[in-house]
């Protein structure tokens, strides 16, 4: 689909919100930018969401990670110094 | 329609050590980005993570109830190059709970987009409303 046709289809946007939206879109991988000469047509990429999705499956696993690694490097130091071990 | 990330780990630490590392923006930065937060209810929340595209979260605390239960509002700021849509209806909850000197934490992020209709279904209304709530919401907190 052109821009020019998507945006026949949201006459309550206006034509630079829809080329930001569309811009922010391809940013995301949402949707798929082909040229023909110097028209754009876009695509919507479906399966974008599932890759957004595992993206932050991935980043969760890895932050709650290390977070596991400085809140129990945190409380060993904290116990450490009440029971006087003087751990670093 | 909508889907949830939901993790689960157990920490040698108590609740209360755990907790800090939410609130406090010199300890969420050591596991997750920089960050900049007001840790009320209401009160923002950004997070510049340091891995990848350099993606920034966007979002606000919506409860906190002390070494217990945070939730709080997930969106992405747009990022060139990094997955997904400001998905700004979701939301990340957070449960601690003790267990002799650990600590359970459970993780559940909830109303992210599970699938896009087709070209001719609501798929592109669909991502341009999305995309107009986050813009409205911006000009609001800026």
């Amino acid at each position: 689909m052109s821009a020019g046709e998507i945006a026949g289809r949201f006459p309550e946007i206006s034509r630079p919100a829809v080329s930001q939206h569309l811009r922010t879109l391809a940013a995301a991988r949402l949707v798929e930018v082909r040229r023909v000469g110097n028209r754009r047509f876009y695509r919507l990429r479906p399966e974008g969401l599932a890759e957004a999705v595992a993206f932050l499956e991935s980043m969760w696993s890895t932050s709650l990670g290390r977070l596991q690694r400085e809140a129990e490097r945190e409380e060993r130091a904290h116990t450490g110094d009440q029971d006087g071990e003087g751990s670093l | 329609m909508s889907r949830t990330i939901e993790q689960t780990l157990r920490i040698r630490a108590r609740p209360e050590t755990v907790w800090r590392f939410f609130t406090d923006p010199a300890r969420l930065a050591r596991w997750w980005g920089t960050a900049e937060l007001d840790a009320r209810p209401g009160g923002a929340l950004r997070v510049a993570m340091h891995e990848g595209p350099c993606p920034v979260m966007r979002g606000r605390f919506v409860e906190l109830v002390p070494y217990e239960r945070l939730v709080f509002t997930f969106a992405w700021e747009a990022t060139p190059g990094a997955p997904g849509l400001p998905p700004e209806a979701s939301r990340v909850e957070v449960t601690l709970t003790p267990d002799g000197d650990s600590t359970e934490l459970t993780l559940r992020h909830s109303g992210l987009p599970a699938a896009l209709e087709e070209e001719t279904g609501g798929g592109w209304a669909h991502l341009f409303r999305r995309l107009g709530e986050t813009a409205e919401r911006e000009q609001a907190v800026s």
